[in-house]
């Protein structure tokens, strides 16, 4: 008897565990009598401290939008986003981590087309922007997102250390000879301090950090911009490369498999690093971890100049229903104005701008960088959809020869990969 | 068991009442026992059926721009002839062996020394599950420093070794490195189990074959492991499957590198669901690696069978 | 009653421990020794305890100078959401345990006590929910979550967690039962109890051992995991603390003070549940053992 009522009771159970399961079977609804919920989310601390500030002031202007935000720590928010992705459900806007992201969720199809529905809104215009930002969210197959702000990217040298190895600081240019000089000679001062190091982190970091601006002042590309023609054996990437395995010598070699970028910085801001290259964001995060700490920031200039490459990039999943797009629309209007969000959220926006006023960061340490991004922008390597494949192809190829291949070797390699990758789409 | 074989031997005439009531105690029937293995059932279903037909499913397509499209067994073609495969393969196969080995050989070595009467275990005990009950996180983090250049393993080489290598970013360095780190960290679990086991083993059995001459290797190989011989079965079995799969700490340190040389084949899968956001080629790797482990587990399987006869 | 031929031995005999006595220096020896093997052993996890209470932002001196300070875990109880999310994780873990407690012992009976067709497969498959590693399942996953709308609730991610845990227990107590004569149950059944009655009133009593271990090892496993609460988290009020100990991993910094701080206090409640439950596990292989 007693077992009879415990197999229907676990009968019982069970029915509505799996019914309560597929009850939420309906679509995620957004509109309710003419109010459209909107959720963006981005990592922990991507979006600067004054973004939900702005996000606020739209609610306000614009009442019948209600606007819910997430955070997802970033060691994470790559797994998080292609989980919502891949199943259909879960931001109406995000932040896309830069180029190589987005190229590969736009190749996935998991990024809406909005060349159409968004852009043409007003300050969401090709005008509005600095052009190489621009051109970094035009794909083929339509533009998928909007550049928030630059990856503009200089190299910082320490002059604590510069002093202690006899060095002259550096100008506002350096050569690459230059730069191996010193690396050189701070190496040499042992006792823990290295060179130089690797801003590393995820490997598309590495290439971004590192070997891309190298091909790209070495006059080269790795391919063209209609993502036909591979150049891993041409002499200017030939010549970035050797130059390259020549100066990470005087890095730890455990940069190779650091997954962490601010490992360097750290470093590099307890004096235990002569010079790393990476962008304006690390500056607030040297100060804090040392706020006496001695820096200067230079070009490398030889062939050709300096380069910028992406930054953050906002975007519209796929799966969003057009329902929502109007508020979506109207979102992009008030958050890419230049006088709003941009001079809020401190960093440097992709946004031109014509105005001191509109200058989001402040200060003779930001100089370069605003320099850079207007005179000189340029993408070192143009956006295709397989971008962080090629990324990671690139970046073996180049630790190979880091670990003993010869160089032509692991080149030629690259270039039968890459031509393999162009091939096929 | 061996009781009730000594029962029935000894009273022949009890034989069939004996058999009806042990019929009665031996639940016949998947209805009975339903019931029972329906609830673990019931939840391993909600959880893991969808999840594990979606990944055999998928790995029969190519997503592409949002389309979907049934390619057969390309993926599988297309990963067995890349040239990933067998390195990770073997990567995997070494990591397994060598951690699975590791782990075991260090729990015995522990269990060996503890096996004895000392005040301090009960203190020190806890304290050994540590690496293992500390989260991933917590012990990469650690050992990424200890690797450094600077680090412990270095200052510990330095009387020898003038200049220690950067382990975690030297191709041959790196996966021993990251398998040392595996067995410390999964070393408590069989020292653990393998404790528990010797610990409970009669004397008098011990003593019996100390009389008889054997040695203190042959009393180990001979008695104590062959007495403990299906808890050993269970963890050797569960404890392979779990190394094999394992994640974390290998990604946290090395994040499969240099280059790949530390990838196998769970953190292949998972570059190529995070990182490529391959969902198609990471369905069939996660196939490929059910395959390979069921062949693995296989064994167990009839070796229960085996032991069940009683 | 027919007389037995063999006297019955219900449980094998308590062993003593080591079997010769040792001297007085001889046994401090081995203790001391005991300590150093254990101070060697955990070498990495005393590198993140004495970084986490070093009060200087560079990671790693702590061997070359150390200046003691709280600031660390100051900052972590003071600034972040730790006890919020000690609670979070205590309660998924929980539910994971209290769940798979009956459902594991339930199962390892069915297993056990029950011959039937196809139960050989059925207990392979148990076997088999951990072959595929989490990463695989963890999209579909998502999927079933977010037909279920079952985002951020704690109970149904301690219920993924007992799903992907509870193998082990099955085996283990299955194991345990096997070495239990079934003359015990043929003596309770035929006494008049039902299969309920005699499971609850004689058997359990004897596997508790075994069920205490798997609930430790459920809290254990499931208090680690990092994965499933990530992805089946969304409101930051509901992280769990692995979660939250990640979150300190940003783009532009890494806080690795906070993060030591945390390590040390995530550790704790594993280290905690082992030292109560250690007396269990001597147990648990004691009844499992004959071969």
């Amino acid at each position: 008897m007693k077992l009879a009522l415990r197999r229907t009771a676990a009968v019982i159970g069970s029915a509505v565990l799996v019914g309560a399961a597929a009850a939420g079977c309906g679509s995620s609804s957004g509109n309710s009598s003419g109010s459209t919920q909107l959720t963006i989310w981005s990592c922990t601390g991507c979006w600067g401290p004054k973004f939900p500030a702005v996000l606020r002031q739209f609610q306000a202007a614009h009442p019948k939008v209600k606007i819910s935000t997430r955070t997802i720590p970033f060691a994470s928010y790559d797994t998080v986003l292609s989980e919502a992705f891949a199943s259909g459900s879960g931001p109406d806007v995000v932040w896309i981590n830069t180029s190589g992201d987005y190229g590969l969720f736009s190749s996935k199809g998991y990024l809406k087309d909005i060349s159409s529905s968004v852009v043409g809104a007003p300050n969401v215009q090709a005008s509005d922007f600095y052009p190489s930002e621009w051109q970094e969210v035009v794909l083929r197959q339509g533009t998928f997102g909007i550049p928030i702000d630059t990856g503009t990217r200089a190299l910082y040298w320490n002059k604590t250390l510069f002093k202690k190895a006899h060095l002259a600081p550096f100008g506002a240019t350096v050569t690459w000879a230059q730069v191996l000089h010193a690396a050189q000679k701070i190496n040499a001062l042992g006792g823990g301090v290295s060179g130089f190091r690797y801003a590393g982190g995820e490997k598309w970091a590495m290439l971004y950090n590192n070997i891309g601006p190298l091909v790209f002042e070495a006059g080269g590309q790795l391919i063209n911009n209609a993502a036909t023609r591979a150049y891993a054996t041409s002499a200017p990437v030939a010549r970035a490369v050797s130059y390259w395995d020549q100066l990470i010598r005087y890095a730890p070699k455990a940069d190779i498999t650091q997954q962490n970028q601010t490992v360097a910085v750290d470093a590099f801001a307890a004096n235990k690093a002569g010079m790393y290259y990476n962008g304006f964001w690390d500056i607030a995060a040297m100060l804090q971890v040392n706020p006496k700490l001695q820096f200067g920031e230079t070009e490398m200039k030889d062939v050709t100049v300096d380069s910028n490459t992406g930054g953050w990039i906002l975007s519209v999943p796929a799966y969003v229903s057009s329902q929502k797009l109007p508020a979506i629309k109207q979102l992009y209007s008030y958050v890419f104005a230049p006088q709003r969000e941009i001079s809020l959220t401190g960093i440097m926006p992709a946004v031109k701008a014509s105005t001191t006023l509109d200058k989001a960061i402040e200060g003779p340490q930001y100089q370069l960088f605003w320099k850079i991004l207007s005179e000189h922008a340029q993408q070192p390597l143009p956006l295709t959809a397989n971008m962080y494949g090629e990324a990671i192809d690139v970046l073996n190829a180049v630790e190979h020869t880091e670990l003993g291949q010869s160089q032509q070797a692991s080149m030629a390699t690259l270039q039968q990969q890459l031509t393999a990758l162009l091939s096929k789409k | 068991m061996t009781e009730a074989a000594a029962g029935s031997a000894a009273t022949p005439g009890r034989g069939l009442a004996r058999r009806a009531s042990r019929r009665l105690a031996e639940g016949r029937g998947l209805l009975g026992a339903a019931p029972w293995i329906g609830p673990s059932y019931l939840i391993f279903v909600l959880i893991m059926a969808f999840p594990i037909a979606w990944n055999i499913g998928e790995s029969f397509f190519a997503t592409s721009y949002g389309k979907s499209t049934f390619v057969g067994l390309a993926n599988f073609r297309q990963i067995i002839d890349g040239g990933q495969f067998w390195s990770s393969f073997l990567l995997t196969l070494y990591w397994t062996a060598g951690v699975f080995i590791g782990q075991f050989v260090l729990g015995l070595l522990l269990t060996l020394y503890f096996n004895r009467q000392l005040w301090i275990s009960r203190f020190i005990r806890p304290l050994m599950l540590l690496p293992w009950a500390i989260p991933g996180i917590v012990s990469s983090t650690a050992w990424v420093f200890l690797y450094s250049q600077n680090g412990l393993v270095n200052q510990l080489l330095s009387p020898f070794v003038k200049a220690g290598p950067a382990w975690l970013a030297d191709p041959h360095l790196a996966m021993p490195a990251v398998i040392v780190a595996g067995i410390w960290k999964g070393a408590p679990f069989y020292f653990l189990m393998l404790l528990a086991g010797l610990q409970s083993i009669p004397a008098e059995l011990i003593e019996a074959a100390r009389l008889d001459g054997a040695g203190r290797w042959k009393i180990l190989v001979r008695v104590e492991l062959p007495y403990i011989r299906n808890i050993l079965a269970l963890t050797s079995a569960l404890g392979l499957i779990w190394t094999a799969n394992y994640f974390d700490g290998i990604y946290l340190m090395t994040g499969g590198g240099p280059v790949s040389d530390t990838t196998t084949l769970p953190i292949w899968i998972y570059n190529t669901a995070f990182s490529d956001f391959n969902l198609s080629e990471a369905s069939a790797l996660s196939v490929i690696l059910l395959v390979l482990v069921l062949l693995v587990a296989l064994p167990y399987l009839f070796r229960r069978r085996g032991a069940d006869a009683a | 009653m027919p007389r037995r031929t063999k006297p019955r031995r219900t449980k094998p005999r308590r062993t003593k421990l080591g079997r010769t006595k040792l001297g007085r220096t001889k046994l401090l020896a081995w203790n001391l020794g005991a300590l150093v093997i254990c101070f060697v052993m955990l070498v990495p996890f005393l590198w993140t305890v004495l970084e986490s209470f070093h009060g200087s932002d560079v990671f790693g001196s702590v061997f070359t100078v150390f200046r003691p300070s709280l600031s660390n875990y100051r900052f972590v109880f003071s600034q972040t959401q730790l006890l919020r999310q000690f609670g979070n994780s205590f309660i998924a873990c929980l539910t994971a345990m209290v769940l798979s407690v009956p459902v594991t012992a339930m199962a390892a009976y069915g297993y056990s006590r029950f011959r039937f067709r196809g139960r050989r497969v059925l207990f392979f498959g148990v076997l088999v929910t951990q072959i595929l590693p989490a990463t695989a399942l963890v999209i579909p996953l998502y999927k079933v979550w977010s037909l279920g709308h079952l985002f951020n609730n704690l109970l149904a991610l301690g219920v993924a967690y007992a799903a992907f845990n509870m193998a082990l227990g099955i085996l283990l107590v299955k194991n345990f039962l096997d070495n239990l004569p079934i003359s015990l149950d043929e003596a309770a059944l035929i006494d008049g109890c039902t299969r309920w009655k005699t499971f609850w009133y004689v058997l359990r009593p004897l596997v508790t051992p075994a069920i205490a271990a798997t609930a430790v090892f459920v809290f254990v496993n499931a208090w680690q995991d990092y994965l499933l609460a990530s992805s089946l988290i969304t409101n930051n009020s509901d992280f769990t603390v692995n979660v939250g100990l990640y979150s300190f991993e940003g783009a532009v910094t890494t806080n690795w003070g906070a993060i030591l701080a945390t390590s040390v206090l995530v550790s704790l409640p594993s280290v905690v549940m082992f030292a109560t439950a250690q007396r269990y596990f001597v147990r648990v292989v004691t009844g499992g053992v004959k071969g």
